[in-house]
């Protein structure tokens, strides 16, 4: 407990729009330990930008509301923290590396400055000269010449531009990042760069990171832990070894297994899930899954499952209710783990 | 840069050419005889006869124009057919007048229109900002001349507050300013609050603000370090084209509250078919307005550092080719 940085408990989270409440986030509970990648994989509109914009309380103003639950970062409940309060929080405790690097940097400042902003609002004691080593330093660690300081975001080419952007979230050294699809905009080769450079820079600021990407390859080779979120549910949680060697799996975990080409067996075709996420505006009674289910029963459209838990892994399922233990009843993850 | 202002400087030489071939022309074909107009409807043929030869009528159209044009390009403006005086002169005398108006309209127009639009777009649907659009929406619709009228009546005769109408330069004081300026700046600052303000909510929406936000930088450093400069670029466009408008109303204001100005002797020598007066106004017009296109767009490079390159990259592909 005591090693935990993160820790979301039943999260929702609504958008209010002039004709519909879109519930983009219901119930989520999610942990994240220091120095831990945690992958959050999911479709899209399954949520993920979501949680990580609750984090940081930036849902957009007027629309996007928390409407329960706690979101405690160390011994701060954020979701009671004032706007203040929260500046001081982010960008130096917290900070985030947006999905498109293209759009994500202002046109009109220099990348070094915009990098440098960072240290300005939170190093108030750095000297000028200070902050500007430091802006050459971290400039380095991504990858970049210093020179490039100097450069407008479109004189850089995409790589770059998510480069600058990882600087930016890394320049103060934040306990927590919040990597909302960091290689999405990225083409393959550059992808793999990207990714590497971030474990190398997370294990060398001992950060801890969230991991939100669609792409199981990217978790399997950067990620400590998984969870697997599907209508704004954490529906799959477990270590590494869970959720890529374990026997038992969530039916929307195999389907996104079975959306990915596997080289060593012969088909024909790719199995993907059918049908599409729930209408967030709508979602249907029970399990949030059970229309696109291949295993659905009876008690699927009544009620939501309760997670189960077996050793360190997680489902939420109703198939699994025997199998695992569900929480409450003799409740077998320790605290210690 | 340099190269590029130069460009543009020798680039308005033909326009300005174009624009006195023009008028000139229209001038001189639209019916109605100079000499009679001069001297009146009663005077002898042997003078109106001694008054067109002396101002050289009788030359064919093309000759009289390009003996224009050979002045010009000495910095002559002429003699003035009506007043016997040099144009340059009236013009230097008028000149203040209409520029100063411009610059008090725009400058009340950038000092109220700029931040009422962004106040209005950071509190969105407040009822500030419900109230500054609709005085907006109330200030594009009103004829702005119509308006100043009911500004004098109010003002001028029933409060007496403010004077109507210009007295002679000797004698004028800010207090004369202030209708002339509020009539030509109300249009103008309505259209820059409501261009403001909308380009400023597109901005605060975007990627690039949200990742300001997550840096922990504050509202008042997010909207303007990050979101003003960005916002600003079709500001820079309206307050051009306004000025260019506010060069043309200059004829309707000064008309109306009676200010010596270019507007006003422009009116007067076409009606008189004072020629060379017309040219001068016309020019200087057209000189204003070609400088502020100008300036306009060296604005947008000094706001938008990416077309400070497409400049550049203009100029390197031309020079190697």
């Amino acid at each position: 407990m005591y090693d935990k940085l993160l820790e979301i408990n039943n999260l929702h989270v609504n958008y209010k729009t002039a004709d519909d409440v879109v519930y983009a986030v219901n119930g989520l509970n999610l942990s994240v330990r220091k120095g831990e990648t945690l992958g959050l994989v999911g479709e899209t509109g399954s949520g993920k930008t979501t949680v990580a914009l609750s984090i940081l309380k930036l849902l957009p103003e007027k629309i996007g509301f928390i409407s329960n639950g706690r979101i405690w970062f160390e011994s701060v409940d954020i979701t009671k923290t004032s706007e203040k309060e929260m500046r001081r929080v982010r960008g130096e405790q917290i900070s985030m590396i947006f999905q498109d690097p293209m759009t994500s940097l202002n046109p009109t400042i220099r990348v070094g400055e915009q990098i440098a902003e960072n240290l300005l609002l939170h190093k108030k004691d750095m000297t000028k000269k200070q902050i500007s080593d430091r802006v050459d330093e971290i400039l380095r660690l991504v990858g970049l010449t210093k020179e490039k300081k100097n450069d407008f975001p479109h004189q850089l080419s995409g790589g770059m531009k998510q480069r600058v952007v990882i600087a930016l979230a890394l320049a103060c050294e934040p306990k927590l990042l919040l990597a909302d699809e960091p290689t999405t905009a990225l083409d393959v080769t550059i992808q793999a760069q990207v990714l590497s450079m971030m474990h190398k820079l997370k294990e060398k600021l001992d950060t801890s990171m969230i991991l939100i990407t669609h792409d199981l390859g990217v978790v399997a080779n950067n990620c400590d832990r998984v969870a697997i979120m599907y209508a704004g549910q954490i529906i799959e949680e477990g270590n590494i070894r869970d959720i890529f060697t374990a026997k038992h799996h969530h039916p929307y975990t195999l389907g996104l297994f079975g959306s990915i080409p596997d080289m060593s067996k012969k088909t024909r075709r790719l199995a993907p899930i059918d049908g599409m996420m729930p209408d967030p505006t709508n979602l249907p009674d029970g399990c949030h899954f059970w229309p696109r289910c291949t295993d659905r029963m009876d008690v699927c459209k009544m009620c939501e499952p309760n997670p189960c838990y077996k050793d360190t892994h997680m489902i939420k399922c109703h198939l699994y209710k025997d199998l695992y233990n569900e929480r409450g009843k003799d409740y077998i993850v320790g605290k210690d783990e | 840069m340099v190269r590029y202002i130069l460009k543009r400087l020798i680039i308005m030489i033909p326009i300005i050419v174009g624009i006195t071939l023009i008028v000139f022309a229209i001038l001189n074909y639209t019916p109605g005889d100079a000499a009679t107009l001069i001297l009146g409807f009663d005077a002898t043929e042997a003078s109106l006869d001694a008054l067109r030869a002396k101002l050289k009528l009788d030359d064919p159209f093309m000759v009289r124009y390009v003996r224009y044009l050979v002045g010009l390009l000495k910095g002559d403006l002429g003699i003035s057919w009506r007043h016997n005086t040099p144009v340059a002169a009236e013009l230097m005398n008028r000149i203040p007048n209409t520029l100063g108006l411009a610059a008090y309209a725009v400058t009340v127009m950038l000092i109220l229109g700029i931040p009422m639009g962004i106040i209005s777009a950071v509190r969105q649907y407040s009822l500030l900002d419900h109230t500054t659009l609709f005085i907006a929406l109330l200030m594009t619709s009103i004829p702005t001349f119509w308006l100043a009228l009911m500004m004098m009546l109010k003002f001028s005769l029933e409060l007496g507050i403010l004077p109507a109408t210009m007295p002679t330069s000797a004698a004028i004081t800010w207090k004369h300013w202030v209708l002339p300026t509020f009539m030509c700046s109300a249009n103008l600052t309505a259209s820059t609050v409501r261009t403001t303000r909308s380009n400023m909510l597109e901005v605060i929406r975007s990627d690039y603000i949200r990742t300001a936000k997550s840096k922990g930088a504050g509202q008042f450093r997010v909207i303007m370090y990050h979101a003003l400069r960005n916002a600003l670029m079709p500001v820079v466009t309206i307050v051009g084209i306004n000025f260019n408008v506010l060069m043309g109303g200059a004829v309707i204001t000064e008309q109306v509250f009676n200010i010596s100005g270019v507007g006003n002797l422009l009116i007067s020598s076409v009606r008189t078919k004072d020629a060379p007066m017309a040219m001068g106004c016309i020019i200087f017009i057209a000189t204003v307005i070609g400088i502020v296109n100008l300036l306009v767009d060296l604005l947008y490079v000094f706001i938008n550092p990416r077309l400070k390159s497409m400049y550049v990259r203009n100029n390197a592909a031309k020079e190697e080719s």
